[in-house]
């Protein structure tokens, strides 16, 4: 138990530390102090001293850590409760099709030549509808026996490869001047274009699938052991796992329409909380939330500050994730055996 | 309380596997559900416990048909106990003890410290208190199937369901597991357990169900549906039931013969 609010107390601290540390790095280098003078002067109201400096801070860099916080810890989140619900720790959060979804909507729209407002909206709707697909195709093939699970599976695998079939076809039509272009690089992700009007839409729609997720937390260690037994402590699955998959796929689905598509947080981050906290998702999703944020937060910064170019976010989660995926695999199998 | 069917058929997307079957358990009840492999055992169980609708007829509890109360009201009156497994996740004895619990919680209700001393009840009833705060993955076969008997305790439900609990277990931890099944059918729980080795119904069962292929299923005390010919009719296998005198009490076993060996056949029959 005190192993578990400790690791609880660490994240939050790593994230807080992680997040001020973020509003300080950039092109132009603000120092912490200026930092934290500057949030004490918005927090009481008066206008701050430099306006450059208070711009830059507000304007720029505190959306872009606002919504690496969110999206750290939403893909998380919903990587943590695939992994629950389909009983696999080498599921991710876009398991469903989710990811595949969303960035056929988004090379559609730019295609079409789209405003950046309805790509978002295009991305975070196919998101949708892909996961859609794949959940009545699963439900059709399995129709009620017991391989429901292995069936929305392999139809989430069959919709993924569809919906990426449909970016290739995108990208073929495109003109190679201006609009593959544009749809490679929405593609290879990033936060570069967030402002706070994005984080209007982020937010509630992250919290829709969030907190849901963590009132049915202790639920949701129990369908790790399998429907069966879920039904006989007292759970309708028929309603229960289609609340997990949506919440989830909403979380997965807003993340990605704002910032494209970032693999290997959803895959990595829970099992290092698994490893931290144990099993028990009422431990688990907060923790996967914090670090989520606090991995995503680091990537970022990176992304932004280690090259005279900013890299697309999504190239370094996977370059900086996949080496740490392989520390967690020789480190010990603890987190899923 | 008591679950019952008459002229129940169940099986799979409208195909009935198992017709006209009679049968009812009790609160205090130690039935033994027998039968071969393929015989329908789990088809019949997963009707019982609702997780499948029957194909025709219905189970009733108490006089009330399961597929009208709620999964919640189910969970309060039948506990699962499946076979040893393994999840994905290393969850701690107690908290799956405490899943036990979930039937008599809100939807998003955590279990608080009376359904935490329950769970600690079930856990000592079963003498497994070392392994509490041990990872459930880490847990042999046998200690397994202590644990999902101490969440279906935990579950507080007055009927059992068992799906052949002591199907893995090496000969001393099946004998103890079906010492405390029996201990707890004293105490007033109903208990069912499917099996697919007689042994365990000569040992431990008041009442025995046998299902053997296209029979269905029949009903009685042991000593007249373990006879040599109803036996050897379900297994398709010659054996003799033996009785023999252990400490004053009469105790009864089967012993499978193989096949007379012909003696002019010098090669292993292929």
């Amino acid at each position: 138990m005190n192993r578990r609010r400790a690791a609880l107390a660490l994240a939050l601290l790593a994230a807080v530390i992680a997040a001020l540390l973020s509003l300080t790095l950039g092109r132009h280098h603000i120092p912490p102090a200026q930092v934290l003078s500057e949030i004490v002067a918005w927090a009481s109201g008066s206008p701050g001293s430099g306006s450059a400096i208070h711009s830059i801070l507000f304007e720029i860099r505190l959306p872009r850590i606002c919504a690496a916080c969110v999206i750290g810890a939403s893909l998380a989140m919903s990587g943590a409760a695939f992994q629950g619900l389909f009983r696999n720790p080498m599921v991710s959060s876009d398991m469903l099709g989710a990811s595949a979804g969303a960035g056929f909507g988004a090379a559609l729209a730019i295609l079409l030549g789209g405003h950046p407002a309805v790509v978002q909206t295009a991305a975070f709707a196919c998101g949708l509808l892909a996961v859609g697909v794949a959940s009545a195709i699963g439900h059709a093939v399995a129709r009620g026996s017991s391989a429901g699970m292995i069936a929305l599976v392999l139809a989430g695998v069959l919709v993924s490869t569809l919906f990426s079939a449909g970016i290739a076809a995108t990208k073929f039509c495109a003109d190679p001047t201006n609009t593959l272009p544009a749809i490679t690089f929405w593609l290879m992700g990033g936060l570069s274009d967030v402002r706070g009007s994005q984080l209007a839409w982020l937010l509630p729609l992250s919290a829709c699938g969030a907190i849901p997720l963590l009132l049915l937390r202790h639920r949701l260690d129990i369908m790790c052991f399998g429907d069966d037994e879920a039904r006989s402590l007292g759970i309708d699955v028929s309603w229960m796992r289609p609340v997990i998959v949506l919440c989830a796929t909403l979380l997965t689905t807003a993340s990605v329409a704002l910032c494209g598509m970032i693999g290997f947080v959803g895959l990595v981050i829970p099992h290092l909380a698994r490893l931290l906290v144990g099993a028990r998702h009422a431990d688990v999703l907060p923790v996967s939330c914090l670090l989520g944020s606090v991995f995503l937060l680091g990537v970022d910064d990176v992304a932004r500050c280690a090259f005279p170019l900013e890299v697309p976010l999504g190239i370094l989660c996977s370059l900086i994730g996949a080496p740490f995926f392989l520390w967690l695999l020789v480190r010990g199998r603890r987190g899923w055996q | 309380m008591k679950l019952a069917c008459s002229g129940l058929s169940c099986g799979y997307g409208g195909r009935a596997v198992l017709t006209g079957i009679d049968l009812a358990f009790s609160s205090g009840d130690a039935l033994c559900l027998l039968g071969p492999n393929g015989a329908g055992k789990t088809t019949l169980f997963r009707t019982l416990l609702g997780f499948i609708p029957p194909v025709s007829g219905a189970v009733a509890l108490d006089g009330r048909d399961i597929a009208r109360l709620s999964r919640r009201e189910l969970a309060r009156a039948i506990a699962y106990v499946p076979q040893g497994h393994t999840p994905p996740f290393p969850f701690q004895v107690m908290d799956v003890v405490l899943m036990g619990r979930n039937p008599h919680l809100g939807i998003s209700q955590s279990p608080g410290d009376v359904d935490r001393g329950i769970a600690r009840d079930a856990i000592d009833r079963l003498g497994i208190g070392t392994l509490s705060e041990r990872p459930y993955t880490d847990l042999s076969g046998g200690e397994r199937q202590l644990v999902l008997i101490a969440r279906a305790l935990a579950q507080q439900a007055r009927l059992v369901i068992l799906d052949e609990p002591a199907s893995h277990l090496d000969l001393g931890n099946q004998v103890r597991l079906l010492a405390r099944l029996r201990e707890l059918a004293r105490t007033g729980i109903g208990i069912l357990m499917t099996t697919h080795n007689p042994q365990h119904a000569f040992l431990w069962a008041d009442r025995v169900a046998l299902l053997a292929g296209g029979a269905g299923c029949q009903v009685g005390p042991p000593d007249e549906m373990l006879s040599r010919e109803r036996l050897s009719v379900a297994y398709g296998v010659d054996l003799m039931v033996v009785e023999a005198n252990a400490h004053g009490e009469r105790v009864r076993t089967c012993i499978p013969l193989l096949p007379a060996v012909d003696p002019d056949r010098k090669t292993c029959p292929r």
